[in-house]
């Protein structure tokens, strides 16, 4: 790919649910090798957005391109480029972690069984125990395995954090996150949908707050220390907050 | 990659076939004057429900997104789940055939052909479409079954107007055209299940909830009354029931509109319909009231309310019964005054009985399961179980020991749960069962069975008492 190209554009984006606008005319260019944050209040429009990338949702109008293709043209094509993890993670009740990991791994071409061991073993998951018993923090850290192994070029995570304990959040963002992108820098990027934004402070190279679909702010996190002097999560708090204007 | 599909379709539909084949064994084991009938029906409901789970499993076990996210062609999943599913059929096809025997060699081909093939092509290319309209397995199978009875009556009142003859008449010529109008109907949804299968979205939750006016819905009102708050909960659980009654509404219209317009067809019965109906939505009410909050996800956190467990239950109780009452009985009963059905009226009292026993059947059941999906497909192999058990039990007896078991074995376990007696002694062990499992929120198997014991032992001696 073509490291000018963004792995991520779009460019006017609108889906409505009925009545209600749930993206309004969103814009976003994520650039390859980056490590991307989507901020925004709960219902601000992430998820829809990330799901309209994935061709799990039709966007309304606008347009969205995933390496540079069209979700709903070539899907397959995106999808085997990409890896992600939804907000609410569900396995089929009658596989154990071992069955789940092996049924998500058939799908890929590329499957790093070495990482797949390493990460069951920090998570301390069981792999003889049903996928659909386990916690929903221990659910995500599967799925995370389940993403992370196929060494996508692409990490989508939408809510990645919500439900894990704060050894395994820590360990999560820096060490898997961090781990996954040093892995090939200019190549793998990584969108993070989240509203815990102080998590992933560190990590984040650039970000667009979002809300009720539409774009508030996007800049480069180093851009934003420098001109707001404050930490990410202040910027996205004083943003939003009624009286946030110019942060 | 394809193996891996195929494995895990397999697996997700299987416990639907392993559960129709039970029913239909159950079916075909019944003592009864027209068992070949109930196991062709029986057949039908297993297929269409078989049909409804290759995609709804999906919806049911929320991996929509997820297997939607896998980069494989949707073309390529869809044809899987088909080809699981024609399997599967074959499977469940071969065993009613099998169960009907003699039965069917005596048919001329074209009826076997006619009630066999049918309902496997429904399944295959009707309701995959109405799952994934419905976004759930119930929803998908009941609107399968709403479309081929509408073809039924459509092919009726066609062949009603163009001969002009009676409804005998109208009945043969319609069920010569059925295979074809299916056929049409397959093509037109087949079709379109493939298209909306390739644009589907990785939408969950069940499509349209209906909301419900002010006066019973949300209100500008902060707090409300616990009971209140309760009952309303109650209600929005039961959407389907709404919808079913508002079908059953459709169908009534339809059909009394033909019997006023074409003197012919007075004679048609009506009132086989109703009790279908009386039937049946008692079991919709019961199922959905428990499992459907299991399925939700909302069980849990409604038991940590402050409203102690036993309130709960008795709101959930009472409304089922009351909605059971409402929409299953006394609807039709209103309907039947409006044509002076006197069939129906005669059968008014048994039917409160039968309205009553298979809500709170069909609830104890919901509280054993995790989906309305499952409690359905539970509730026929132990519906029919139980009335093979009290069969078995009267005719070990003999006819001259005890009154209801000549009726039983005449009728069946219909006669057993039309009896006040049997209901009045049964029913209340099944809410006390059904509470104690609803105030869990873990389903051990071995207290099910226990419970499924004691519940036999009680019958087969209510039926000895009464």
């Amino acid at each position: 790919m073509d490291n000018t190209q963004p792995v991520i554009e779009v460019r006017n984006l609108v889906r409505r649910y009925g009545r209600t606008d749930a993206v309004n005319g969103l814009n976003l260019r994520v650039a390859p090798g980056r490590c991307y944050g989507l901020f925004g209040r709960n219902g601000a429009g992430k998820t829809t957005t990330i799901k309209c990338l994935l061709n799990l949702l039709r966007p309304t109008s606008g347009e969205a391109r995933v390496f540079g293709l069209d979700p709903t043209r070539d899907d397959v094509a995106i999808k085997s480029r990409i890896a992600y993890v939804p907000d609410a993670v569900s396995f089929y009740p009658w596989m154990s972690v071992d069955d789940t990991l092996s049924y998500f791994a058939s799908f890929r071409t590329r499957w790093n069984r070495e990482l797949e061991a390493s990460l069951v073993s920090q998570f301390r998951l069981d792999r003889r125990q049903k996928a659909m018993q386990l916690s929903k923090g221990q659910r995500t850290q599967l799925a995370l395995v389940a993403a992370i192994c196929p060494e996508p070029e692409l990490l989508v995570l939408d809510e990645p954090t919500s439900g894990l304990d704060p050894i395994v959040r820590r360990e999560f963002i820096q060490t898997v996150i961090g781990a996954y992108q040093d892995g090939d820098p200019s190549r793998r990027t990584v969108l993070v949908s989240t509203h815990l934004i102080s998590e992933f402070e560190g990590l984040i190279d650039e970000f667009t707050i979002i809300d009720n679909g539409r774009e508030v702010l996007t800049l480069e996190a180093d851009v934003a220390h420098e001109k707001y002097g404050k930490n990410l999560e202040d910027i996205f708090i004083s943003t939003l907050s009624p009286a946030g204007a110019g942060a | 990659m394809r193996a891996t599909i195929l494995h895990t379709e397999a697996r997700a539909q299987l416990g639907m076939l392993v559960m129709s084949l039970i029913a239909l064994a159950a079916a075909a084991m019944l003592p009864w004057k027209d068992a070949s009938g109930l196991t062709l029906i029986v057949s039908a409901y297993g297929m269409i429900f078989l049909g409804a789970q290759s995609v709804g499993h999906e919806y049911s076990h929320r991996t929509l997104t997820m297997a939607l996210a896998q980069p494989v062609s949707r073309a390529r999943i869809y044809i899987v789940k088909l080809a699981v599913l024609v399997v599967m059929l074959v499977i469940l096809a071969g065993a009613t055939a099998l169960a009907l025997g003699s039965e069917l060699r005596g048919r001329p081909a074209e009826l076997g052909l006619t009630f066999l093939g049918l309902p496997v092509i429904g399944a295959i290319f009707v309701a995959p479409l109405m799952t994934m309209i419905a976004r759930g397995v119930l929803g998908g199978a009941l609107m399968s079954c709403f479309a081929g009875g509408l073809v039924w009556l459509v092919l009726m009142i066609e062949a009603a107007w163009r001969l002009g003859g009676n409804i005998d008449d109208a009945g043969s010529n319609a069920l010569r055209n059925l295979p074809f109008a299916i056929i049409a109907l397959s093509a037109v949804t087949g079709l379109l299940g493939w298209r909306r299968f390739m644009r589907l979205e990785a939408l969950e939750g069940d499509f349209g909830a209906i909301s419900f006016p002010r006066l019973l819905g949300t209100s500008n009102q902060r707090r409300h009354s616990p009971w209140r708050a309760l009952i309303v909960k109650e209600l929005h659980l039961q959407q389907l029931t709404l919808g079913i009654t508002l079908q059953y509404l459709v169908t009534w219209a339809v059909l009394s509109w033909v019997i006023i317009a074409v003197p012919a067809w007075s004679s048609f019965p009506l009132s086989v319909v109703t009790v279908v109906y009386c039937m049946i939505l008692p079991v919709i009410v019961g199922a959905t009231a428990s499992a459907e909050e299991r399925h939700a996800g909302t069980h849990g956190w409604q038991l940590l309310q402050p409203v102690a467990a036993w309130q709960q239950w008795l709101v959930k109780v009472l409304v089922v019964i009351v909605l059971s009452g409402v929409c299953g009985l006394g609807l039709p009963m209103l309907l039947a005054t409006l044509l002076q059905d006197k069939t129906a009226f005669e059968l008014g009292s048994r039917l409160a009985t039968a309205c009553l026993f298979l809500t709170c059947a069909a609830l104890y059941v919901s509280t054993i399961s995790t989906s309305t999906v499952k409690t359905m497909v539970l509730a026929l192999p132990i519906g029919l179980g139980l009335g093979l058990l009290l069969q078995t039990v009267a005719r070990t007896l003999g006819p001259g020991m005890f009154s209801s078991a000549s009726d039983l074995l005449r009728f069946g376990w219909i006669a057993a749960v039309m009896s006040p007696a049997f209901v009045a002694i049964v029913t209340p062990l099944l809410l006390w069962f059904g509470f104690v499992n609803h105030s869990s929120t873990e389903q051990p198997v071995a207290r099910a069975i226990g419970q499924g014991a004691a519940i036999a032992v009680v019958a087969s001696a209510a039926l000895i008492t009464v």
